[in-house]
């Protein structure tokens, strides 16, 4: 595990634990060039490196093999997210008496849509319902 | 194929529960469909699952006939509020892990995460974005007209729904709450 420190916007260091691999991509940046400034975007939204000027670079990559590089460090982030994220399903349906066996649904999101409008009443704003409900915490 | 992931608040999911009487609604239910289609992937944490079960309990309590709960001990009535909200959060639990499994969502802790180092960085962010002092002519409880000002802006949970965006690396933060827009540019931020 690789743990890099981040000047953020607002001045504070934050560290991050970075996922095995995560300094071979850090190494990977150092040495590239972003074609545009829009596509350091992506980069800036990791908030673990300070995006490289192209100004003070020599080398250029393709729009490519950015992409590759982009893709790659998706993967290798996302992986260990993707597996605590199911074993907290596990936990979650156990908490709540629910089988720890399940199938996956792709279209399980669409049957939340309204589940609680019988609670709705009039014309309401969820912003204003979950700030009362945190205000009476 | 790139998956950006688009960090969802409680506001989300509560206005998508909620239906078409919510405002905030018809964008909530574009945005999950744009995860169902895989345009993006969503981002749930425990901490809006919280807060979801918390909304639930109280709007069942509010908008149950006040004559049902009269003629109930406090006893009766701890226990139909508690069993009517499990049954809606376990619906919300079995069909989130449900998209879970299918890669449609995934649903984040703060799992080995310091908690003073969590309340350092929330520190830092309400003490750097002052929200807005705003004139409101309604009491929120009631809706009668009450003339008053009320401080907006990011509070202590908003700013851990944040933070824990940014240690998972979200492309997106997507909330209900105006108080965020001030916090776009760290990550990209949609008020819906």
């Amino acid at each position: 595990m690789a743990q890099i420190c981040e000047k953020g916007k607002l001045g504070v260091k934050t560290p991050y634990t970075l996922p095995f691999g995560a300094h071979e991509i850090a190494r990977a940046r150092r040495e590239t060039v972003f074609p545009s400034k829009a596509l350091t975007k992506p980069i800036e939204a990791y908030g673990i490196f300070e995006p490289i000027k192209v100004d003070v670079c020599s080398k250029e990559v393709p729009l490519r093999d950015f992409r590759s590089i982009i893709e790659i460090e998706k993967q290798v982030l996302d992986k260990p997210l993707e597996e605590s994220s199911l074993k907290l399903c596990s936990k979650l349906r156990v908490a709540m008496g629910l089988s720890k066996e399940f199938e996956a649904d792709g279209t399980a999101l669409a049957n939340l849509n309204g589940f609680m409008a019988d609670l709705a009443g009039e014309e309401v704003d969820s912003t204003e319902l979950v700030k009362a409900a945190r205000r009476r915490l | 194929m790139i998956s950006l992931k688009a960090y969802m608040d409680a506001g989300v999911l509560v206005a998508y529960g909620l239906g078409h009487v919510d405002v905030h609604y018809p964008n909530a239910k574009r945005i999950i469909d744009e995860i169902t289609e895989g345009k993006y992937r969503g981002v749930i944490s425990v901490l809006s699952l919280l807060e979801t079960m918390d909304v639930i309990r109280k709007r069942l309590v509010s908008q149950t006939p006040k004559d049902f709960l009269d003629a109930r001990s406090d006893l009766q009535r701890k226990e139909f509020i508690r069993q009517e909200s499990e049954k809606r959060y376990n619906a919300l639990i079995d069909n989130l892990t449900k998209a879970a499994k299918a890669k449609k969502i995934i649903i984040v802790d703060f799992d080995g995460v310091n908690i003073a180092e969590v309340l350092t960085i929330c520190n830092d962010l309400l003490s750097n974005n002052f929200g807005d002092i705003r004139f409101f002519n309604r009491c929120w409880l009631c809706r009668r007209r009450y003339d008053h000002y009320e401080y907006k802006g990011i509070g202590p949970v908003d700013a851990m729904h944040f933070d824990l965006a940014k240690r998972i690396h979200c492309d997106l933060f997507i909330t209900t709450d105006k108080g965020f827009s001030g916090l776009d540019g760290q990550i990209a931020v949609s008020v819906i």
